[in-house]
């Protein structure tokens, strides 16, 4: 990809709701606001999400007694974050034509 | 990862949540623990930590206030599981953190509803969290009550705790079923009801105290982790830890002070002069009270209804320039302006009109200036300095109302409004200048200059104040001669309190006068340190010190640095006098500061003969006597100090320095007086 490309592929971000996955398996999700050749991330708005620990799960399957038990990621806002590029593992865009009727 | 720079960040093997069991059945000797810890760390948070760094770290609390309730019946312990009746300590403790966050809530919503500032005096960030806003505060005390019943009838009596523990519990209870009533207490209900409240709210405090020993810490209830769960990037910062008896002394102060500030609603409709030292006498409180004693004062100066606040400063004028006088008779507002332009104007009606429309002008500062004096102590020096320059530019449009009133009614004091706002500026000058001295602003070598701007400021004081003296007294003499004696007294009063300022603002000059003698003489003398200062220049920091003056434009200004200079250096350079008989010159100088003490000590004690009626200080008669005392003694020590240094020169002739004297300057805590800096010369 050209530099001008990636460029424009990035500009085209800005605002938009990313979700980013680092590598304690925490995700924030939040409005991208800016980015750097070393892929740290400023989101705003952003929530954090955790997934409960493996002795949480274990104790509610031993509860439930069914291997398939849901339990809620655990979250709180934080506002205004930098995610440090070399913690990230995955970035996922969300698309809102999935939820939302399409404009006409 | 770096924990410094991620709030979320967990250490290996660290878990998110606390393994603390909120359904375990507590022992009576656990929750007074609980209780106390809570009330240590509630310490801590009117103190001004942030609430993350004490409440929120209680495992109780947390669990009461997320997710956020939306009955009362949801904020339990046991969240989320099938209901059980609860065990009934479990219950008195929730109860009690219950009517803790509620009062919490209540002290953020009584600070945030005055000017404060957030990073010098309190925090109210809650991380997101509402501090049970929506519940109804009778549930609550509801809910208290029962406990309580529970505790004192059979059933109590049935469980088997001792009879101290169950005092202990009752006395906890008790303080927060009537803190958070008088809490909830505000300017609109009946007074005579908070009063007690306060009062009984102390003296539970001090049962807790001796019973505090009963209590079982359980450290395992708080945790500085759940930190991690606020809607914060501030990683977890270390929990404020306050002794129990610390918490307890500062909380009674706290319901002193808001106790105090009670005061405020009938003083504020008596006198405006008498809230004016009511106020400082407050303010002036050490240790300073917390922001919220400070906000319930500002809401009873400012709250009821608007007139309630605007009557003050109405209040204001009569009491120094328009007592029994035509221009503020309510008769005047009932007159209506005429409708035709061939029908003149009842001069009546025109009075109203300017005064109305001088209060509309003045209104905002004159608040401002009240607001100023609720703030902490620094802040109050900061925002005076602004204010000042607010009466500063007011007094050009006072002189356009007074020429207007001056056509209008002929028996009133010549330039009655300017008088007024220019001697509102004065007082404001010389506060900042005290307050300067008492928050140690200044350096040694400075106080020559600072005192003798004190004197000037307060001999331009008094010179006002003898403006309006004999107009008032020549008024009193008329009531007094037609046998008008409910005006007569109330002119007469005027009269005191005038009379009283004039004492204490001419002391006010002659005591600055004297230090700023004295201290030059010791700058001739070489007794007084002089830092070296390579990297700034004497004007330069002569307008740095002016800064907050030398913006105003009506006299009086600070003078040219040339000008300020000779002032302070009579004799020329410290380094080099330029005197012919040096000695003669100094002898002089130290006669001259010894009978300008002298002449201050008779000013303030005639003020002291006068009395606070007529200072309009009974309301804080002990304070304001106390006040008087600390300026007489340090008239004592300034006399002192003269005689020292007078007998010294005498002894001595010739400039070298006389090589017994010694000079120690007092230190903040150690002045007779906040605003005197009284040297100690030793011989």
């Amino acid at each position: 990809m050209s530099n001008e490309r990636a460029v424009g592929y990035l500009t085209q971000l800005i605002g938009k709701t990313l979700r980013i996955t680092v590598t304690d398996n925490r995700m924030f999700e939040g409005q991208m606001k800016c980015t750097d050749r070393d892929r740290n991330v400023i989101l705003a708005l952003t929530h954090e999400y955790r997934p409960p620990s493996e002795e949480a799960i274990k104790k509610a399957i031993a509860e439930s007694g069914s291997s398939s038990v849901t339990l809620p990621h655990s979250s709180r806002f934080m506002g205004l974050v930098v995610v440090p590029g070399e913690h990230i593992t995955k970035i996922e865009l969300e698309d809102r034509s999935l939820n939302q009727p399409p404009v006409l | 990862m770096d924990p410094k720079m991620d709030s979320g960040v967990l250490q290996p093997g660290e878990t998110l949540e606390h393994d603390y069991d909120l359904q375990k059945d507590l022992l009576p000797e656990e929750v007074v623990g609980i209780m106390d810890q809570l009330l240590c760390y509630e310490t801590a948070w009117h103190e001004g930590y942030p609430l993350s760094q004490n409440l929120f770290t209680s495992v109780h609390l947390d669990r009461l206030l997320w997710p956020e309730p939306r009955i009362l019946e949801e904020a339990s312990f046991d969240r989320g599981k099938p209901a059980s009746p609860m065990a009934m300590m479990n219950r008195i403790l929730r109860a009690y953190c219950l009517a803790l966050i509620k009062c919490c809530d209540r002290v953020i919503q009584t600070v945030t509803s005055r000017d404060y500032y957030e990073e010098e005096d309190f925090s109210t960030h809650t991380y997101n969290r509402s501090l049970l806003t929506q519940i109804d505060e009778a549930e609550i005390q509801q809910e208290l009550s029962h406990c309580w019943e529970w505790l004192v009838g059979e059933l109590g009596t049935q469980y088997n705790i001792s009879n101290d523990l169950r005092r202990a519990l009752e006395s906890r209870l008790g303080f927060r079923q009537t803190l958070l009533s008088a809490m909830h207490q505000d300017a609109t209900e009946p007074l005579n009801a908070l009063d007690p409240l306060w009062r009984v709210t102390a003296t539970f405090l001090g049962d807790m105290k001796s019973n505090h020993t009963l209590g079982q810490p359980v450290p395992e209830a708080f945790s500085p982790k759940l930190q991690r769960r606020l809607a914060s990037t501030v990683p977890p910062r270390p929990v404020v830890e306050y002794t129990f008896d610390e918490a307890i002394q500062k909380m009674t102060l706290l319901c002193e002070h808001s106790l105090e500030t009670i005061q405020a609603i009938d003083i504020r409709s008596s006198s405006a002069a008498g809230l004016l030292s009511f106020t400082w006498a407050f303010a002036s409180h050490k240790p300073q009270p917390l922001a919220y004693p400070r906000a319930l004062l500002a809401s009873f100066i400012f709250g009821g209804p608007p007139e309630a606040f605007s009557s003050v400063l109405q209040r204001d004028l009569e009491e120094l320039v328009f007592t029994e006088d035509t221009v503020l008779d309510p008769l005047n507002w009932t007159i209506e302006m005429s409708r035709s332009s061939l029908i003149p104007h009842d001069p009546r009606a025109l009075i109203a009109k300017t005064i109305d429309d001088f209060l509309a002008r003045i209104s905002q500062c004159y608040a401002y200036l009240w607001s100023t004096l609720c703030q902490n102590r620094c802040r109050i020096r900061r925002m005076l300095c602004h204010s000042l320059r607010e009466f500063d530019h007011l007094m050009a449009d006072a002189e356009i109302f007074d020429n207007e009133l001056h056509d209008l009614s002929k028996d009133t004091l010549s330039n009655p409004l300017m008088t007024w706002t220019y001697y509102h500026k004065l007082r404001q000058v010389e506060w900042v200048v005290q307050l300067g001295f008492e928050q140690e602003i200044y350096q040694p070598d400075e106080l020559v200059g600072m005192y003798w701007w004190l004197s000037q400021i307060a001999s331009s004081r008094y010179t006002v104040l003898e403006h309006i003296l004999p107009f008032t007294r020549r008024r009193h003499a008329r009531f007094a001669k037609k046998k008008q004696l409910r005006e007569a007294s109330s002119v007469g009063r005027t009269v005191d309190y005038v009379d009283a300022m004039v004492k204490e603002a001419k002391g006010t000059a002659l005591l600055a006068g004297c230090l700023s003698t004295l201290y030059a003489l010791l700058h001739y003398l070489k007794l007084l340190p002089v830092p070296e200062r390579p990297y700034s220049a004497p004007a330069l920091r002569y307008e740095l010190r002016m800064k907050p003056f030398l913006l105003t434009v009506e006299p009086p200004t600070p003078p040219p640095f040339e000008e300020y200079r000779q002032k302070t250096h009579p004799l020329g350079d410290y380094d080099q006098p330029s005197s012919d008989n040096l000695s003669r010159s100094l002898k002089a100088m130290a006669a001259d500061a010894d009978d300008a003490v002298k002449m201050a000590k008779a000013e303030f004690a005639a003020l002291k003969k006068l009395g606070a009626k007529a200072a309009r200080c009974e309301a804080v008669e002990d304070a304001w006597k106390k006040n008087i005392a600390s300026m007489l003694s340090s008239c004592v020590a300034a006399g002192i100090a003269t005689s020292t240094v007078k007998a010294a020169c005498s002894a001595h002739s010739g400039i070298s320095r006389p090589p017994s004297l010694k000079v120690e300057m007092p230190e903040a805590w150690k002045r007779y007086h906040d605003w005197w800096v009284v040297p100690k010369v030793i011989n």
